[in-house]
């Protein structure tokens, strides 16, 4: 009835003769003794017998088996009878059934600590499911809604002479704004924020704790206030919409991301290497700056990738500061201009279809972009790991 | 013997490092801590001058009005009347969303992609996605609730309403709870565990007992950094659509609310910069400022229920 795998070959002492010759584990002399043993009608009862921890047996697969039906039909008739329509109740509802069929089958016939672990195993493998679904979803979903609007003219135009009902248009205008903006961006913050980190974890300071907090409370900002604040003090004193105010409001979004994965990385180093150029007689600004800095070049990289990825993708602070364009502004620093964010923000508020499949299509290379700037960030820091490990 | 355990005075001290760095005094040196120092200053001054220029713009509306009469006034064409609490109401019960939806999920498929999931090719690729994921644009997160809540849903979620923002800001933040979630159940040492086996618990068991409580200050910091996201992310708001003119209470049953329009704390600044400035931008500085200590507050909280998981820990 029972599969010999789900025996424990040691114990085999307890299993039946049909089971033993399949456990290559147990030594024979053990096998000849298992042999030896009263006949099969003295032997516990398959449940009593000793199991793998989380192994099905056959009555457990029937008894989920059951379970499951009961559950889609009663789940079903419930639905039916109260003229539910959503899917998703029907799902609940048969999730709900099948939990409670199968933990007091369980329960009847092993322990209710068993059958807990069996329901616990179940609900937490649904819930991974449905937040893996979620996400995955999410992504083929952006991929198809946005796929049909791109073409090599979407990445040569821009919407300036582009009435919204006319073919064609793109989102060049947006690329090269997004790109001068966080050019702009990481100029400010990667010095600033790789320049601290070595602060906080190479010279360890009086200041450290006190710039540590500030960090931390950095990266709890709303973005919109970064917006906000370069809003107030530079765009409205009469100074303007411009790219380089954005790329101000998103190098304070960048500052805490880089400085905080910069000093990770830094902590990765070795303390033999600094200690050896010490012992060479480097001063500390030399250990650092061709021992600690050259062996830290591929994670520094990384963070600063890890900074743009998330500076390109926000919304409010662009908002308040570049305001959007929806033609060419190559001057980054007079004059509106357009990013991603905007771009796809500004189409989706107009009431007409081809206007949003635009948008979609920019949301789908903004995606796009900042997943390829992840593995880009992935591949170099793996690199640096294969370098650092294989001295 | 003895004279190697005692410390070489000071003046050795000095005399060995100036004989190593040939005499002269070390310039460069101490042109590079000046370098890092000044990095250094510069982070710390761009936080101080935020608050500041926050703190700044929003006195004139504190000298005018009562802080009272901000917190309870509410969304008004009006500037004398403009206040935040509908706006701290909205920003509660898209938190509530958040730690209805995300955070049991989130804490699940950690707990599954760390203690279930074997390690084959598709628990690898899950986690990659989930890491990737965690690193989406937030307007792409608005862009799908805008169709899914607002648009497939929105006979259920009731169009631009406090349903459809918060479960919007549940999937944006899912990624993070995940992968935060996930890298504290990865620090639980494995011996915790294999004594529980041991013991002969039941692997819900060595979860509960073992795992969770050890695991539990981690996946508080997780929760923080998400509930901080969710509270002063605007694009998805933005996308949705919140009210940006009047915004008459209800008054109805808690479904009702849910289903109808609703507004937010980062909202509310964005819909005072969209204003004439002189009389509205003090007032976005205020809401910002309300923002800020909200977050704070918010903060402070988690991190006191976090000290309080790790002295039982310990």
């Amino acid at each position: 009835m029972t599969a010999p795998t789900e025996l424990i070959p040691t114990t085999s002492a307890r299993t039946d003769d049909t089971s033993a010759p399949a456990d290559a584990t147990v030594p024979r002399r053990r096998r000849r003794g298992a042999a030896a043993a009263p006949p099969a009608e003295v032997l516990p009862p398959m449940d009593e017998q000793p199991r793998r921890p989380r192994s099905l047996s056959t009555r457990d697969r029937v008894e989920l088996v059951v379970a499951a039906t009961s559950g889609l039909m009663a789940s079903w008739l419930l639905c039916t009878v109260m003229d539910w329509t959503a899917p998703l109740t029907f799902a609940i509802w048969a999730l709900i059934w099948f939990l409670a069929a199968s933990y007091l089958m369980g329960r009847d016939r092993t322990s209710a600590v068993v059958a807990t672990d069996r329901m616990v195993t179940t609900l937490i493998w649904v819930s991974g499911m449905v937040a893996v679904a979620v996400l995955v979803w999410m992504v083929g979903y952006v991929f198809i809604k946005g796929i049909g609007v791109i073409n090599a003219e979407f990445f040569a135009s821009d919407m300036g002479s582009v009435g919204p009902l006319d073919e064609g248009g793109g989102l060049v205008h947006a690329l090269v704004g997004t790109m001068q903006q966080i050019a702009i961006a990481t100029v400010i913050a990667v010095p600033i924020a790789i320049l601290t980190a070595v602060y906080l974890h190479e010279i360890k300071g009086k200041l450290s704790v006190p710039v540590r907090f500030v960090v931390d409370a950095m990266s709890g900002l709303p973005s919109i206030v970064a917006g906000l604040i370069v809003f107030t003090i530079w765009v409205n004193e009469g100074n303007g919409f411009s790219g380089a105010a954005a790329g101000v409001a998103l190098s304070i979004m960048m500052i805490p991301i880089v400085t905080r994965t910069a000093e990770e990385i830094l902590r990765t180093i070795d303390d033999g290497l600094r200690e050896s150029a010490l012992a060479l007689g480097a001063p500390q600004w030399r250990s650092v700056v061709q021992v600690v800095l050259p062996t830290a070049r591929s994670g520094l990289i990384t963070a600063s990738i890890l900074g743009v990825a998330r500076a390109i993708g926000e919304t409010a602070p662009v908002l308040l500061t570049a305001f959007g364009n929806s033609s060419m502004n190559w001057n980054p620093f007079s004059g509106p201009q357009s990013n991603l964010p905007l771009f796809i923000w500004q189409l989706l508020r107009e009431p007409n279809d081809a206007q949003v499949a635009r948008a979609w299509g920019g949301a789908l290379v903004l995606m796009l972009l900042v997943l390829v700037l992840f593995v880009i960030a992935r591949a170099i820091g793996a690199r640096g790991d294969r370098l650092r490990g294989g001295k | 013997m003895a004279s190697i355990l005692t410390p070489p005075s000071e003046a050795v001290d000095r005399e060995v490092a100036a004989a190593i760095s040939g005499g002269g005094r070390d310039a460069r040196g101490l042109a590079f801590q000046t370098l890092l120092l000044l990095a250094m200053l510069m982070a710390l001054g761009v936080l101080v001058w935020l608050l500041y220029s926050v703190i700044d713009g929003a006195l004139p509306v504190f000298s005018e009005r009562s802080l009272g009469d901000f917190l309870q006034g509410k969304l008004s064409g009006s500037p004398a009347r403009f206040g935040v609490a509908q706006g701290i109401i909205g920003s509660f019960w898209i938190l509530v969303f958040v730690a209805v939806f995300s955070f049991p999920l989130g804490v699940a498929s950690a707990i599954y992609l760390e203690e279930y999931a074997a390690d084959n090719r598709f628990s690898r690729l899950v986690n990659v996605l989930v890491r990737n994921l965690a690193g989406v644009p937030a307007v792409v997160y608005g862009l799908l609730g805008l169709f899914l809540f607002k648009g497939l849903l929105g006979g259920l979620t009731g169009g631009s309403s406090l349903i459809s923002a918060g479960l919007t800001m549940a999937i944006l933040v899912l990624p993070v709870v995940i992968i935060t979630s996930a890298e504290a159940i990865r620090a639980v040492p494995q011996p915790l565990r294999e004594g529980g086996y041991g013991l002969g618990a039941t692997r819900w068991e060595v979860i509960k007992t073992q795992v969770l409580p050890y695991a539990a200050p981690g996946i508080l910091t997780g929760t923080v950094l998400s509930f901080a996201r969710a509270l002063g992310e605007a694009a998805p708001l933005l996308i949705i659509g919140t009210a940006t003119g009047l915004l008459t209470a209800s008054g109805g049953s808690v479904m009702e609310t849910l289903r109808g329009k609703y507004t937010a704390m980062p909202m509310l600044v964005y819909v005072a910069t969209k204003r004439p400035a002189e009389k509205w931008l003090p007032l976005a500085s205020a809401a910002a400022l309300v923002l800020l200590v909200v977050l704070l507050v918010a903060n402070t909280a988690a991190i006191l229920a976090r000290n309080h998981f790790e002295k039982r820990r310990s």
